[in-house]
């Protein structure tokens, strides 16, 4: 035993050292700093830390069994007494752990009443206040409060000490009154200690501006009364220290007036509920909380990086003079709370999207909207003032009674205006006497006169039948704001591209070309056999036209309300034009974020093509036409109003739709659209009536923009505006000077004619332009209506018209909730949601269960679904689901047409899906497909790029690509040879095939073409017929015309503006090979023929040859594709040698096939391992990420 | 040029609904939620407060009728006034069932046109005053009432407009057979502030309580359909960074340039170009909401009324709140810019 302590040790530790008021045990601290042998300098910080974490370690075990112990507090105490001890300047370093376990253990027994009066704890307390409490004074009125330490003279020494050393003389004084009142113990020291006091207290130095108030702050009752004056709403519990609830909607920064300068931090009552309430005494203060949490405001809290800006440089704008700490917790109650009172609140704050600026309305809209569940029902602010003053149910009628007497002596006039004036309800129920008259015995002939008064309005309630007649009925112009193809879909897609896209140069253009003037048809010029029909084809004109006053654009231009304002004069204002022009949905068409990964391929903006410009126009059009025909769906017995400017006399009819009516809702299947499924808009088009005879004798002027799309001159007969001074500082000025007068649109010919026709002679082709577009909806009507046999006919159409199926949306909500879960990982809301069944009238055995998305794109989705039939509930198999909405057969009946023409079995057969059945319903369209689960072309080539292990550069392996080639130019050729062209091929429209060979078969590694020995089992899957063209519904020469914005996925006649055919085809084809050899889109150059020919072949234009790009690699069998790509790329001027001298280029490439399968069979196929290795890898890839 | 403005002394004591100026004169009619209606003489700077009507209760709009001697009030004691502004005679029109709103007066048909929010109109026929009161029941409660020489535009709950021929209404007929010329919803998202219509009778502006002004044109004809826009305004950057967006209360056409002016609930007066889609300019922030505006008739004048709004549902009545500005616009101030 040393008997003596080295102080030297401790003297250079000193300054380390903090001061205890109980002292410091000079042993303990020598031996925490003494050498020892093992450490000649004394412990090194690390040494320490070590020791200290092990002891440490014991005390947190002891506290876990805290709960078991005799003593709680004991452990406490011991804990603190030996961390103030082993750190000597505790308070200083964080590592000593001393504030958290000084607040856990005061919090511990806050509430233990057996505690409060242990100077354990209480010291324990002390410790706490003297080393970390910043506000002292109130944590002692917090004990005070809890009644901790009432009955010792420590704390009253202690309280008193300290208010005495702030120089709170007269306080300390009462807190020593207060303990010798309570009899603290030792009572002897604390009288002692009073002693000393007032000595001290006696001899001060008098200081006149001393806090006089009370030490121990009361609950002032008073103070229960003082509310917010405005938080009418806002339950408020009487307790005056309980945390506020933010008053109002924007919580504390909502309060009237101007902005605050500075909000005031408020916690919301997050945490509070949780806290046990100690008592009575210690009402509305239940926890002086932990130092961090009374600190929050001055943290910044944490967060994680991402999305964060990293703000950088000087910002130039005033800086927010002071940030305010706001509780995130607090918050996100206020949020939830608003949220749950009315669903206007969460638009109170809504972040922009463009700017990510967050916008806050100031005026409350729960107020303006009380209503909840019902938008329609709002209040102005004049209202809201007049009901907050009492003025709004205040009754006038019964006052103005006994006013009009007085008045009615005084002032004659008022007479005869009065008793007319009475409205309705005055006079019903607050007959008023008549001044001129003597008793009030005439209430009931008063009455009478006002019951008349409101039959008579009520007779002239607005009939619609005989209103329609009158001329110049109301129009209605609807706002489109929430309608399916509205803002909200676009908005999605972040529509900053209406914007920019759309020059004042283009909007010109597409007003220009809406106001060229018409070829003067006479209306009754086609053959009028059909009186009715024909009729309601006028009415369907008219319809739309007296409807299209620009619905589509008001749409439009309340999104265009979502620019940003510009300040410095509304500058964004100048391109209202071109946004107001591009609002419909169309307009995102030209935005080159839905050409997917094209690279750099821009928009044409600029080009004042006829091609430009009538894009420009279609744009006009549908935007107008998807309000007509939203409009028409609702109430088609109520056509508004005639055209205005359309001056025949034209009988008006309400429209009643013919058994066959179809209800002009079929997709508007614009070709590149559908290549970029990605869209997220649906295009409807109002139905046109084919064009016909008349059309047809003006074929020659050869043009074909005017030539097949009749409902674009629905419009542009009326679309003259008028002249007027007004309108010359406008921006539309030369157009309006140049606009022709008005024209009577050019009247369709009924397509029953045409229909009759062709069934009568169904050798001829049903459509007999020499020229048109194939995909225009009355042209495939035309095709579908004189189908032979009739589509309805076909194995597994089901026709239920009108009936409506209306699942749709239940599906897509589902498949969004199925996203969301997904996303969130949250497995287990999934299970919430019920897979939406499906269920046809006329298949009723069996039900389709939705399971997931296979294809987007908000136009036609493809869904996986199970199939359950229901006398055997096992047996389960999977189907795809095409949904259509709106509905459209054309699609079943190109595949049933394929398949019904294609001799069975083919070999191409089983590389052309199959439909299973069309159910057709008013408002949707579901195709029952067969399922194949590999995945398409594309995603397989992403497969192939993606994969690292890949030996060829992220391409396909060469005799991969070349199989595949070879399988889809056996596909189209044997499509072409029946007449049919896909009209959309491209590689996402290609599933792959690799199923499982018939069992009896062996997979033979050598590749056979004739699909023997396993072969037929692979190949690929030609999906997506929605394009399709049956070339025999055509005349043999027909060419046609695509009047869609072209892209690089068009082929280069549509690009050119030049008609086509089978080109459409060749150019897919070409792009899928190029996409599996390249693994990417494909680009094509022109090349002059002067260098290969030596002089120019035909005329401008007319003979360009067009090659890749890209290059083929130098080690590939380049003398088998630079055939082929000759053939896809220029098929018209390689027609020599097919049959007519003209396409299908069948027999051309029918033998760069078989050169390819010569290869495959003998050289190619044994290459890297060979090409059945080379399959096996594929499907081994595609079941590893499936199973991913 | 010094200060362009002055302040109407003896402004009302409570917030102010509707202002107007004469047709022909400087004076200038305000209506107010004290129950008064105020007749000031602008042609002095501070104006002069020639006399005040009392109400029953709070008025909620004023017009000038036939002469600049004749006023016609709508108030919250639902009846619709005339009021000789030299005698101080006040006739009553006719009673609605509600709060009426809004009240004008078309000089050139002679008639006086009221809504109420017991979702009717009022139409008076004050050439023949005997027994010609048309009521005219609407879908909703109409907002805002807005005149041009040919057509009548009602704004109403529900974002509902409707768009009538004065010469209909000034007719014979009775109600039953008067029809909207046209029935439109309105462009904007939420709930219909003010609607004014252009002076040139093409079509008119309408305001949401959500920062945003509407410009639509009567004509239906596609193209001129196509020339419809909207825009935002009256929004403002809080200290937190948020924009607060403020309703817009108060619109009112030129009636020489065709321009407009705005109003909103930050204190803020914008003169926009409707057909060049600029702003022309904004004035310094007043010290609360603008609530209403009226320009003088020979257009050289803009009276600006200041009163605190209740768009937050909050009442906010305080010292020195309420006023009436009067700014005199400099030659072409507010003419528009033309096109680029």
């Amino acid at each position: 035993m040393e008997d003596l302590i080295n102080f030297d040790i401790i003297e250079t530790h000193k300054e380390n050292i903090q001061s205890l008021p109980g002292g410091r045990s000079a042993k303990v601290l020598a031996a925490t700093f003494a050498p020892t042998s093992l450490r000649p300098l004394g412990p090194t910080p690390g040494d320490t830390r070590n020791l200290n974490d092990a002891i440490r370690e014991e005390y947190e075990l002891e506290l876990i069994a805290i709960a078991d112990s005799d003593d709680p507090l004991d452990v406490y105490d011991r804990y603190a007494k030996w961390t103030l001890s082993a750190y000597p300047s505790a308070q200083a370093t964080p590592e000593s752990q001393l504030r958290p376990l000084l607040e856990r253990a005061t919090k511990a027994f806050q509430s233990a009443t057996h505690y409060k009066n242990d100077p354990r704890y209480l010291r324990l307390w002390l410790n706490y206040i003297r080393f970390f409490s910043d506000a002292p004074r109130e944590t002692f009125a917090y004990l005070a409060r809890h009644n901790i330490g009432e009955g010792l003279a420590l704390f009253y020494e202690e309280f008193a000490a300290w208010l005495e050393g702030a120089g709170r003389w007269t306080q300390a004084d009462e807190v020593y009154n207060l303990g010798i009142e309570r009899e603290a113990r030792p009572a002897e020291r604390l009288i002692r200690k009073f002693g000393e006091f007032q000595h001290r207290f006696e001899s001060r130095v008098r200081n006149g501006d001393e806090p006089s108030s009370p030490a121990l702050p009361t609950v002032r009752p008073a103070l229960v009364a003082k509310m917010d004056p405005f938080a009418i709403s806002t339950p408020r519990s009487s307790d005056p220290q309980a945390p506020r609830l933010p008053s109002g909607i924007g919580g504390s920064s909502t309060s009237r007036g101007a902005r605050q300068k500075l909000a005031i931090f408020s916690d919301a009552d997050g945490s509070v509920p949780e806290v046990k309430s100690t008592g009575e005494a210690a009402k509305g203060w239940d926890n002086i909380g932990t130092i961090s949490n009374r600190k929050k405001e001055n943290v910044m809290e944490a967060r994680p990086w991402t999305g964060e800006t990293l703000k950088a440089g000087k910002k130039t704008g005033g800086v927010p003079k002071m940030a305010i700490f706001k509780d995130e917790s607090s918050s996100q109650v206020t949020n939830t709370d608003e949220s749950q009172t009315s669903r206007y609140a969460d638009q109170q704050q809504v972040t922009n999207a463009r700017t990510g600026k967050i916008e806050r309305v100031f005026v409350n809209l729960e107020a303006v909207y009380p209503n909840d569940n019902d938008s329609n029902e709002e209040m102005s602010f004049e209202e809201l003032r007049a009901k907050s003053r009492g003025w709004l149910n205040r009754d006038w009628a019964a006052e103005s009674k006994q006013r009009i007497a007085e008045t009615s002596q005084t002032d004659q006039l008022e007479d005869p205006v009065l008793p007319i004036a009475a409205t309705e309800e005055a006079a019903e129920f607050h007959p008023r006497p008549k001044p001129d008259t003597q008793s009030t015995s005439n209430t009931p002939l008063e009455t009478t006169i006002a019951v008349d008064i409101g039959r008579e309005g009520r007779a002239g309630r607005p009939k619609k039948t005989k209103i329609r007649e009158v001329k110049g009925e109301t129009q209605t112009i609807m706002t489109n704001l929430e309608s399916p193809t509205g803002p909200k879909l676009r908005r999605k897609k972040s529509a900053e591209a209406t914007m920019t896209l759309h020059t004042k140069a283009a909007t010109e253009d597409i007003l220009d070309i809406f106001n060229q003037p018409l070829r003067n048809v006479d209306p009754m010029a086609g053959p009028d056999d059909s009186a009715g029909e024909s009729d309601y084809d006028d009415d369907d004109d008219y319809t739309s036209a007296g409807e299209s006053t620009g619905t589509g654009r008001i749409s439009g231009t309340s999104e265009f309300g979502d620019t940003e304002p510009d300040v410095e004069g509304l500058a964004a204002l100048d391109e209202t034009n071109g946004a107001a022009a591009s609002v419909s949905p169309w307009s995102d068409f030209t935005a080159s974020k839905h050409v997917p990964n094209l690279g750099t391929y821009e928009p044409e903006e600029e080009d004042a093509t006829n091609g430009a410009d009538t894009d420009g126009f279609v744009v006009l059009e549908d935007a107008a036409l998807i309000g007509d025909e939203r409009k028409e769906n609702i109430d088609l017995t109520t056509p508004i109003s005639p055209e205005p400017e359309n001056d025949s006399i034209r009988p008006k009819y309400v429209p009643i739709p013919p058994e066959d009516y179809e209800p002009p809702t079929r997709p508007y299947r614009d070709p590149s659209q559908v290549s970029q499924n990605r869209l997220p808009f649906m295009t409807p088009i109002v139905e046109k009536t084919e064009s016909s005879m008349g059309a047809l004798t003006i074929r020659e002027e050869k043009d074909y923009f005017n030539s097949k799309t009749p409902s674009r001159h629905q419009n542009q007969g009326h679309a003259t505006p008028r002249i007027d001074e007004e309108l010359l500082s406008s921006p539309f000025q030369e157009i309006v000077n140049e606009a022709p007068p008005p024209r009577v649109p050019r009247l369709k010919i009924a397509k029953s004619k045409t229909a009759l026709d062709s069934a009568k002679d169904n050798k001829g082709p049903i459509i007999k332009d020499a020229q048109c577009n194939p995909v225009d909806d009355s042209i495939r009507k035309s095709i579908l209506d004189s189908a032979q046999p009739p589509l309805s006919s076909y194995l597994g159409y089901y026709d239920y018209r009108p009936l409506t199926c209306n699942k749709a949306s239940e599906i897509r909500k589902f498949i969004k909730a199925l996203a969301k879960a997904k996303s969130g990982s949250d497995k287990t809301t999934t299970s919430i949601f019920m897979p939406p069944n499906l269920r046809f009238p006329q298949a009723s055995t069996r039900t389709y269960t939705v399971k997931r998305e296979l294809g987007k794109g908000a136009f036609a989705p493809v869904y996986l679904a199970e199939e359950e039939h229901n006398s055997d509930p096992e047996s389960h198999s999977l189907v795809a689901i095409k949904c259509e909405h709106p509905p459209t057969s054309w699609e079943f009946y190109i595949m049933s047409l394929l398949q019904s023409r294609l001799p069975s079995p083919h070999r191409a057969s089983p590389s052309l899906l199959k439909p299973h059945s069309l159910h057709l319903f008013a408002d949707e369209g579901y195709l029952l497909e067969t399922y194949l689960d590999q995945g398409t072309l594309l995603d397989f080539v992403n497969l192939a790029r993606s994969d690292p292990s890949n030996s060829t550069n992220g391409t396909l392996d060469e005799s991969v690509a070349m199989f595949f080639t070879v399988e889809l130019l056996r596909t189209v050729e044997a499509m072409h040879s029946v007449g049919i062209l896909h009209g959309d091929l491209k590689a996402d429209n290609c599933l792959v095939r690799l199923s499982k060979p018939e069992e009896k078969e062996d997979w033979d590694a050598t590749y056979q073409p004739d699909g023997s020995a396993g072969w037929a089992s692979k190949g690929l899957c030609l999906i997506d017929f929605g394009r399709g063209i049956d070339m025999r519904a055509f005349k043999e020469d027909v060419q046609f015309v695509a009047d869609w914005k072209t892209g690089k996925q068009d082929c280069v006649e549509m690009r050119e503006m030049r008609p086509w055919t089978y080109q459409v085809d060749y150019w897919g084809i070409a792009g899928v090979i190029h996409s599996l050899l390249f693994g990417k889109y494909i680009e094509d150059v022109a090349v002059d023929d002067k260098d290969a020919n030596g002089e120019r072949a035909g005329g401008i234009g007319q003979k360009k040859k067009y090659k890749l790009r890209e290059g083929l690699k130098r080690y590939w069998q380049t003398e088998l594709w630079t055939p082929l790509f000759d053939i896809l790329l220029n098929p018209a001027v390689n027609v020599e040698g097919e049959v007519g001298g003209k396409m299908p280029c069948n027999k051309g490439l029918k033998q760069c096939r078989q050169g390819m399968e010569e290869w495959l069979g003998g050289e190619g196929g044994r290459r890297n391992g060979g090409l059945k290795a080379g399959l096996r890898r594929i499907e081994e890839r595609i079941r590893e990420r499936k199973a991913r | 040029m010094s200060t362009p403005q002055f302040e109407l002394a003896n402004p009302p004591n409570d917030a102010i609904s509707a202002i107007q100026f004469a047709p022909t004169s400087l004076r200038l009619l305000v209506a107010s939620w004290d129950k008064h209606v105020y007749l000031y003489d602008t042609s002095n700077a501070g104006g002069q407060l020639l006399n005040s009507f009392e109400h029953r209760g709070p008025v909620l709009d004023v017009c000038f009728g036939e002469n600049d001697e004749e006023a016609y009030t709508a108030g919250l004691d639902w009846d619709v006034r005339r009021i000789n502004l030299t005698t101080g005679a006040q006739t009553v029109l006719s009673s609605h069932g509600a709060g009426v709103k809004s009240v004008l007066y078309d000089r050139q048909h002679n008639i006086l046109v009221s809504g109420s929010w017991d979702s009717t109109l009022h139409i008076h026929h004050l050439s023949k005053p005997s027994d010609t009161l048309v009521k005219i029941s609407l879908p909703n409660k109409p907002f805002s009432l807005s005149l041009t020489s040919t057509r009548l535009v009602v704004a109403m709950a529900s974002r509902a407009l409707h768009i009538y021929t004065l010469a209909d209404l000034a007719s014979d007929s009775a109600a039953s057979s008067i029809e909207p010329w046209q029935r439109r919803e309105s462009s904007l998202k939420f709930m219909t502030r003010a609607v004014a219509c252009m002076p040139n009778d093409e079509g008119y502006a309408s305001s949401s309580i959500e920062g945003r002004v509407a410009v639509e044109w009567f004509d239906p004809s596609t193209t001129s359909q196509s020339r419809k826009y909207a825009f935002k305004c009256h929004r403002q950057p809080s200290p937190e960074g948020i924009d607060v967006v403020y309703p817009v209360n108060a619109l009112t056409f030129h009636p020489v340039h065709g321009t407009f002016a705005s109003g909103g609930g930050d204190g803020f007066v914008a003169l926009w170009d409707g057909v060049a889609k600029r702003r022309i300019r904004q004035y310094q922030r007043y010290t609360t909401s603008v609530s209403a505006l009226s320009f003088s008739g020979d257009g050289k004048f803009l009276a600006v009324a200041v009163s605190p709004g209740f768009e937050d549902g909050r009442e906010g009545v305080g010292e020195g709140t309420v006023g009436v500005f009067i700014r005199e616009l400099g030659e072409g101030e507010a003419k528009g810019k033309g096109m680029k």
